[in-house]
């Protein structure tokens, strides 16, 4: 399985004092390849970050199903 | 040329409201291993970007880098560097990277609407360049402490895809989030 795209998600360091924390999420191809930089926050120690976490699946597996199907196209042409 | 280590910076988006525009470094080993990330700013149109830019690099503490690569003549509009200035004060060599050929007559009119234009102009015309042809846009150049030569390998061994070195076409990525 060559380059398959992949989306990573960090926090930044964060304080008792800070309200919302940010979160990084790095679109690659493969190893080596940035393909492109996310960025959204989430609220320190909130229930939202649950809510994120599952757009960021649902996301994922949107394109994992995009990528099968042209996996298939690709097979069929 | 295996595993050059270079800086790529570029600057943030900003509006004529901003009055300092940050400025992002990405230390770089090759074309794909990223080893670091520097952060600095400067005054929009301001004359700060070459002693800003040379004081991060120079308190990064980083050795054996092989070239400062820079997008564009200026940060945060019109706050030209000095090139050869930003070299003699790093000790690397250094390398301006812009898509295109530069409209250097369209330069030095927008140049009158911000202070210093004169000093700033003299800056830019001193500066040694070249053009590139490529199978698309041409890419041009400028240069301190390196020959046209020299440069162009730098920009070989940090090139994974397209034109743009990796070092700057992150830089980019990282200063469009970090505005």
């Amino acid at each position: 399985m060559k380059e398959v795209r992949t989306l990573g998600f960090d926090d930044s360091p964060h304080t008792r004092a800070d309200g919302r924390v940010p979160v990084v999420g790095v679109h690659m191809r493969g190893a080596t390849r940035v393909e492109g930089l996310l960025l959204t926050d989430v609220a320190r120690d909130g229930t939202r970050r649950v809510r994120f976490a599952d757009r960021a699946l649902r996301a994922l597996a949107a394109a994992a199903v995009a990528r099968t199907a042209l996996c298939q196209r690709l097979g069929d042409g | 040329m295996k595993e050059v280590r270079t800086l790529g910076f570029d600057d943030s988006p900003h509006t004529r409201a901003d009055g300092r525009v940050p400025v992002v470094g990405v230390h770089m080993r090759g074309a794909t291993r990223v080893e670091g990330l520097l952060l600095t700013d400067v005054a929009r149109d301001g004359g700060d970007a070459t002693s800003r830019v040379a004081r991060c690099v120079v308190e990064s503490g980083l050795r054996g880098l092989r070239a400062i690569l820079l997008d564009g003549a200026s940060f945060g509009g019109f706050n030209v560097v000095d090139l050869d200035g930003l070299h003699q004060e790093t000790g690397v060599p250094c390398i301006a990277f812009t898509r295109g050929v530069p409209d250097l007559d369209a330069m030095r009119a927008a140049l009158r609407n911000v202070p210093d234009p004169e000093a700033k102009w003299a800056l830019l015309a001193a500066r040694r360049r070249a053009t590139i042809a490529t199978e698309t846009t041409p890419i041009t150049i400028s240069f301190a402490g390196v020959d046209e030569r020299g440069a162009v390998e730098v920009l070989a061994a940090t090139t994974a895809r397209g034109h743009t070195p990796e070092p700057l076409r992150l830089a980019h990525m990282i200063a469009a989030l970090v505005r």
